[in-house]
């Protein structure tokens, strides 16, 4: 579904991308992890055209996306969740729902804002209130919500957990292991141990290349990983 | 203080046509962060306008009043386009925009036999024309450091006096007037005493409607929501799909139709048209959208009654010579003892 082919990105003179490649097959969850700075936010941001990338190639359906505009990207069906959450703040959470559902134009929208409303409890109490004044976690509800509106091939979520109380945080991916079997997800996350559990497949980032890649299941019992990115079981 | 009714009466109809002109105003700096000076030249072209739709035309005044809303909604979009646009990103097609801008400028008011200058007009347009959907088009700005916080100010200045050169050379600098009997004279009574004439009426029904109007697709429509997103985080918007560059240029057509429509409205009011009409009102404006709370639509509407009824007032009971020091002086209230306008929310607030 997702074909990303070196891909280099920067941001003025620093190289922050230097050619990554990797595939999100459809129906599968794939996660980017790897430490701060290792590109895995620049890559999302490359690829949803935030940043405009140097080089290399991204296919999406089989249309070569790079360098578009990102609201032509999105308007494919290509839904990135971007990091902190990034509310519309002065606006209501039934507003900020509904410009989920920007790029569409069928009439079944009041029925998946329904549905919506039906997945996250929460949100429906909190319709008519200002999203500012949402929680961390009732925020990010509201933009995996949000993402969901458009009706999203393909969902990409940056650091979903980053910033949540443990509690907020298994919340979350129960939610994203649901979501799962609806969408396929492209899953950037520190927390490699969650990302791992929940991901079909990962890359692992290290300075904008990817240093190793996987079966999800593999690279949990890889011991370089297990020192690297998860840590001791205490 | 007998004709009490009478002033409240005044101030009501042009406290609404005040209105018009100050939603639109604060509508782009909420979405956009500037203030658009040269909205006082777009709502003076509005009037006149509506006057060659009238005189030259020959349309009865209910075409002309939507016309010359939609021409100053252009000019608005075009504004932004010339003055604004490339301070945010200038690319290739927007330098052909100015190239086609100057040609139609050496058209249009040049010293140049009567076949040459409408050649060189007409030329002028196509190549604006060409530079706009290439400005439009294009993705890759020129360059994308940003530019200092005073420039859209002076540009839009710069703006104004392009704007009101071109009105003084097409119509003169003295006051211009619609012809008579536009509109019945006998006027209707408010109060045994108290009156209000048909066209202040229109003036007072036009303005509510356009406000009512406004809100709806303010607060209601995907459009409006979209307008509210770009405010907040361009950012954001551009992830859930919103066309950005389209959106303000929305932001822009309905900010310069309403400034169109509070000119030509008070323009048949007071039946003056002149090209620097404009600059009275731009400070009246100003005024109303900080004491509103800048950027906040409903608080641009109430303190527009607000100033129109002091401006009334104190020409009334005062001093025609004090109106605008009064008007001025709810600034400074305003100002200090709640800066961020009655209605505005400060933005410390935000996490």
């Amino acid at each position: 579904m997702l074909v990303v082919r070196d891909l280099c990105s920067s941001y003025g003179a620093i190289a922050a991308l230097k050619g990554v490649s990797f595939e999100v097959p459809r129906g599968s969850v794939v996660a980017l992890v790897g430490a701060n700075g290792a590109g895995k936010s620049t890559t999302l941001n490359s690829i949803s055209g935030l940043l405009k990338p140097d080089g290399g190639s991204v296919r999406f359906d089989d249309r070569e996306i790079a360098g578009w505009r990102a609201d032509k990207i999105t308007a494919l069906g290509l839904a990135q969740v971007p990091e902190g959450r990034q509310v519309l703040g002065g606006l209501t959470v039934e507003e900020n729902l509904l410009l989920g559902a920007y790029t569409r134009r069928d009439s079944e929208i009041g029925k998946d804002l329904d549905d919506i409303y039906l997945r996250f409890p929460i949100l429906k109490n909190r319709r008519k209130q200002i999203a500012d004044l949402l929680s961390g976690g009732e925020q990010q509800m509201l933009v995996l919500g949000r993402a969901l509106m458009s009706r999203p091939k393909l969902l990409m979520l940056d650091e979903p957990s980053l910033g949540l109380a443990p509690l907020i945080v298994q919340e979350v991916f129960r939610i994203i292991s649901e979501l799962k079997e609806r969408t396929t997800i492209l899953l950037v996350e520190q927390n490699a141990r969650k990302a791992l559990q929940i991901a079909n497949y990962a890359y692992v980032l290290e300075g904008g290349r990817v240093a190793q890649e996987g079966p999800a299941e593999e690279l949990q019992g890889d011991p370089k990983i297990v020192e690297a990115y998860l840590g001791r079981k205490t | 203080m007998s004709d009490l009714p009478q002033q409240l009466i005044n101030g009501l109809w042009q406290g609404a046509a005040l209105a018009l002109f100050a939603m639109g105003y604060t509508l782009v700096f909420g979405v956009l962060d500037i203030i658009n000076l040269a909205q006082g030249a777009t709502y003076m072209w509005g009037a006149f306008f509506a006057f060659l739709c009238v005189t030259k035309l020959n349309w009865p005044i209910w075409y002309a009043i939507p016309a010359a809303m939609v021409g100053a909604g252009f000019l608005a979009v075009l504004l932004d386009r010339l003055a604004f646009k490339p301070l945010r990103s200038l690319t290739s097609g927007g330098l052909v925009l100015w190239a086609g801008f100057i040609v139609f400028l050496l058209g249009a008011v040049g010293n140049l036999s009567q076949d040459i200058k409408w050649v060189t007009i007409v030329s002028g347009a196509l190549i604006m024309l060409g530079g706009f959907v290439l400005d439009y088009r294009s993705g890759k700005p020129l360059r994308t450091r940003e530019v200092p916080h005073l420039a859209p100010i002076i540009s839009s200045i710069g703006a104004t006096f392009i704007l009101v050169s071109l009105a003084i050379s097409q119509f003169g600098a003295q006051v211009s007037r619609f012809p008579p009997n536009l509109f019945p004279v006998k006027p209707y009574n408010v109060t045994a005493e108290a009156v209000i004439s048909p066209i202040q009426v229109l003036v007072l029904g036009l303005s509510l409607g356009l406000m009512i109007i406004l809100s709806f697709l303010i607060n209601r429509t995907q459009m409006g929501r979209a307008i509210r997103a770009i405010a907040w985080s361009e950012r954001t918007s551009r992830l859930l799909g919103i066309n950005v560059d389209y959106v303000i240029a929305q932001t822009f057509f309905i900010s310069g139709a309403l400034a169109g429509a509070a000119g030509v409205l008070l323009g048949l009011a007071f039946n003056r048209l002149e090209p620097n009409m404009g600059g009275e009102v731009e400070l009246a404006g100003l005024t109303v959208i900080i004491v509103g709370g800048m950027g906040s639509i409903g608080g641009a509407a109430i303190a527009a009654f607000l100033v129109g009824m002091i401006r009334v007032l104190s020409v009334a009971y005062i001093d025609s010579s004090f109106r605008d020091a009064f008007v001025f002086g709810l600034l400074i209230l305003v100002l200090l003892l709640r800066p961020s306008g009655i209605f505005g929310r400060s933005k410390t607030v935000r996490a």
